[in-house]
């Protein structure tokens, strides 16, 4: 026992192997969280929300393509869709899946919890984007009808997610969606983002990777069947259709949109003097609203003063206050010389 | 009715039609207006005076070449002032309270009042000692650390300091203003964790409290001190003995400040990641500090404040500590049976039972930890010439005294180095514990904060005794 070689083996496979393998994101306590079984209850919802989904995109809705999206056989979703028929939740015409009255309240109740909870992760936590959509998947099971309204009362009752979907109200529809997919724009067309759709992951992840988000506006370079190239806050960002696709705009008159205004604060040099036009729409929540209480609102004059031995952060004069920002916030506030 | 629910339906739309950017119109607006009304009624009489000696003194403090010397210089003058400063009033009021006062009352309770031994021994020997002990050690320091450290704030140079860090502290995922935090905590590690309310981001601010322990508090340079001139000093000769054991103890505050980054950049990236983060440091004028009221809010609102918090917490301790060197079960003492039951696991971490059951027992403040130690030590190993009996903390003038008693206990260099390892990484004292609750609200958070650090640590001297033992 008095071996210290012995013991020094002993000690890293019991202080560092043994929690690595149980507590790290590939660990057996993920692993179990994640392989958990989906409950009854959590397949109706699911199917619901789909259904939903089906009508509102004016999509047919099937046992097939409601068994692919539940990503079960299709033996197991016909157990599911007789459950819906016996609950009164749906009904069948042909081979078309639809919602009764008590179906689209129970749906609409479902997406309002994912939806309140996407905008509560975006907004008061720091959760990276892409666990938005997983945490809300599991959450949305869970909360109950008046935490959902608390939850809601929090937030300030918002009306969109972090996507740009509407949330629909208590007892109530959602209003009609809005926007055309980008795909449908033409070469200098000007427009701002509404919409971007959260599944599949693995678009979203490149699209978020992009740092696209609802309220950016954009300029189409050039659109065709390869690849369509715009410019979205300064950058030149390159897509192929099927992923903007998944990207939703409305078109705005060309005067809105100068592309001048997209200098980054960070590029200002010491002692020069500009104006703010915006902050990025990728900072949020407190961040977002920290910003515009120190005044960093359209038109507020601002001067870089100086600089932190490494260069980062960077002290401003604005509103007559010294701030220090960060790179990674003064990429995101943009500003005009003057 | 119908009237109502239609004014309702017409808002609702309007909100759907308003969309997300209201709150951005709202400040601009109030901006806009704002800016209006002082353009008309604010006259500015050309005072760039101010400004301009302002922006002169940050070129130089915060510039590549100065700043950070300019740092360290006025952070270490502080720290040497507060521990030089602060060795005569702590002699003097120890020989009040410990050496005069304790003996008086102890002939007083127990003699001219005719109490039961056991009486006097809970009351004088165990609440009233551990009380005096405490705020002979801790209340020197803090008068002086405080005020200086908040006359430093005062002026308007520590924001500075958090500005020339603030790149360091973003790598490891934290905000700059945890490098005062953890100044701070060089004091106290209960007011480091009080101070981190001036970091307004949530995920920060926690990573500041919960990595505030990693400084090294007023209570453990002592400890420090000492067990570097016994143990790594003497492994020098006589003439670099001082330079060498001064140097371990700063290698020691440097590994914590080292572990203090490592923790939060860990933390940040796991349990802390769901936090809200933001970052925002104003830089405000400089002004002329206020003396006197710095004078008298830092030592009533932080000095008085943390050593009234360590009182209560040190007197119930006194009171065990008496009672485990004085219960007897079997003819041997609860303190006894401890150390003889902890030495065999202890020995795996370098340490011994009398330095585990120190810390268990000292939680309240790191100042009793070596009083603690040493009156254990005598008792364990019947040296019966010093200390003033079972349950009763002392602590020796001569250094090479207490070296004998150390070594009469079976310590190597290596309990030494584990020790001084042991003294950083091991949990905050109940003070900050409580303060850690209070400011966090969270038992989640104070476990964490209080476990994170003991494990480590464990792990620490764990390791550093078996590869000791493998070279040696």
């Amino acid at each position: 026992m008095d071996n210290p070689l012995l013991l020094i083996f002993a000690g890293v496979v019991l202080f560092i192997i043994t929690p690595y393998l149980i507590f790290s994101d590939k660990g057996i306590f993920n692993k179990y969280r994640k392989s958990k079984k989906l409950q009854d209850k959590e397949f109706i919802e699911n199917a619901l929300k789909f259904v939903y989904d089906c009508e509102y995109r004016g999509a047919a809705c099937t046992i097939n393509s409601l068994a692919g999206n539940l990503r079960i056989t299709t033996d197991h979703c016909v157990i599911i869709v007789t459950e819906l028929l016996r609950l009164n939740l749906i009904y069948k015409i042909d081979d078309r899946i639809v919602l009764t009255p008590e179906g689209r309240t129970y749906a609409l109740r479902i997406i309002r919890i994912h939806r309140l909870w996407e905008k509560y992760l975006a907004d008061k936590t720091g959760i990276n984007e892409k666990e938005w959509h997983y945490q809300a998947e599991i959450q949305e099971h869970i909360l109950s009808e008046n935490e959902a309204d608390e939850l809601s009362a929090i937030l300030g009752n918002p009306l969109y997610d972090p996507h740009g979907d509407p949330i629909p109200l208590r007892d109530g529809e959602i209003p009609p969606k809005k926007g055309i997919p980008l795909t449908r724009l033409v070469d200098g067309d000007f427009a701002e983002i509404v919409h971007i759709e959260d599944e599949p992951d693995t678009i979203y992840a490149q699209l978020t990777a992009l740092d696209l988000h609802p309220g950016m506006k954009l300029r189409i370079i050039d659109s065709n069947t390869q690849k369509i190239v715009f410019e979205c806050e300064g950058d030149e960002k390159i897509l192929s259709p099927i992923f903007c696709a998944n990207i939703s705009v409305v078109k705005i008159e060309h005067a809105q949109l100068q592309v001048k205004e997209y200098v980054p604060l960070s590029t200002l040099e010491e002692g020069e003097l500009a104006k703010i036009s915006g902050i990025s729409k990728s900072i949020r929540g407190l961040q977002r609203r920290r910003l515009l209480d120190l005044g960093f609102v359209h038109g507020s004059e601002i001067i870089k003063e100086f600089s932190s031995p490494n260069g980062d952060p960077v002290a401003f004069r604005i509103k007559n206050s010294l701030i220090a920002l960060r790179k990674e916030q003064s990429d995101k506030i943009f500003i005009e010389r003057v | 009715m119908e009237n109502k629910n239609k004014l309702i339906a017409a808002a609702n739309n309007l909100r759907y039609e308003i969309g997300e950017n209201l709150h951005d119109y709202v400040i601009e607006s109030i901006y806009e207006e704002a800016s209006d009304i002082a353009s008309k009624s604010v006259k500015n009489n050309g005072k760039t005076d101010k400004f301009n000696l302002d922006a002169k003194i940050d070129k130089i403090v915060t510039s590549r070449a100065w700043g950070i010397p300019i740092m360290l210089f006025l952070l270490a003058t502080v720290f040497w002032l507060t521990i030089e400063g602060s060795n005569v009033p702590s002699a003097f009021i120890a020989s009040i309270l410990v050496e005069s006062l304790h003996p008086l009352l102890r002939d007083f309770v127990g003699i001219t009042l005719g109490m039961p031994w056991w009486f006097t021994g809970v009351l004088i020997d165990g609440a009233y000692l551990a009380m005096a002990w405490v705020v002979s050690v801790m209340l020197p320091p803090m008068a002086i650390f405080f005020p200086l450290f908040t006359l430093l704030e005062d002026f308007g140079y520590l924001p500075r300091v958090a500005f020339n860090m603030d790149n360091a502290f973003r790598k490891a995922g934290a905000h700059g203003k945890q490098a005062l935090t953890m100044s701070m905590g060089f004091g106290c590690n209960a007011a480091g964790v009080i101070a981190a309310r001036i970091i307004d981001s949530p995920r920060e601010r926690l990573l500041a409290i919960i990595t505030n322990n990693f400084s090294l508090c007023n209570g453990r340079w002592p400890t420090q001190i000492l067990i570097s001139t016994i143990f790594i000093g003497a492994l020098a000769p006589p003439y670099l003995a001082g330079i060498i054991s001064a140097g371990a103890v700063v290698t020691v505050a440097l590994l914590g400040i080292g572990f203090s980054l490592l923790l939060s950049w860990s933390l940040s990236k796991t349990v802390l990641r769901g936090e809200v983060s933001t970052f925002s440091l104003e830089l405000p004028p400089y002004r002329p500090p206020l003396f006197f009221r710095t004078l008298y809010t830092s030592l009533i609102d932080r000095t008085l404040f943390v050593l009234w918090r360590a009182v209560i917490f040190a007197v119930p301790a006194g009171v065990v500590i008496w009672l485990t060197g004085n219960i007897e079960i079997g003819g041997v003492s609860i303190a006894e049976h401890f150390i003889l039951a902890a030495d065999p696991w202890a020995i795996f971490f370098g340490l011994n039972g009398v330095i585990l059951l120190a810390y268990i027992i000292a939680i309240p403040a790191n100042e009793i930890v070596i009083p603690t130690i040493l009156m254990l030590t005598v008792m364990a190993t019947k040296v019966a010439e010093v200390g003033s009996g079972a349950g009763v903390m002392f602590e020796l003038d001569s250094v090479s005294e207490t070296s004998a008693i150390l070594t009469a206990g079976g310590w190597t260099t290596l309990t030494g180095i584990n020790l001084m390892l042991f003294s950083l990484l091991h949990n905050p004292c109940s003070t900050t514990i409580y303060t850690i609750y209070k400011e966090t609200g969270s038992v989640k958070w104070t476990a964490v904060a209080t476990i994170i650090p003991l494990l480590l640590g464990f792990i620490i001297c764990f390791f550093v005794a078996q590869f000791w033992r493998l070279l040696s």
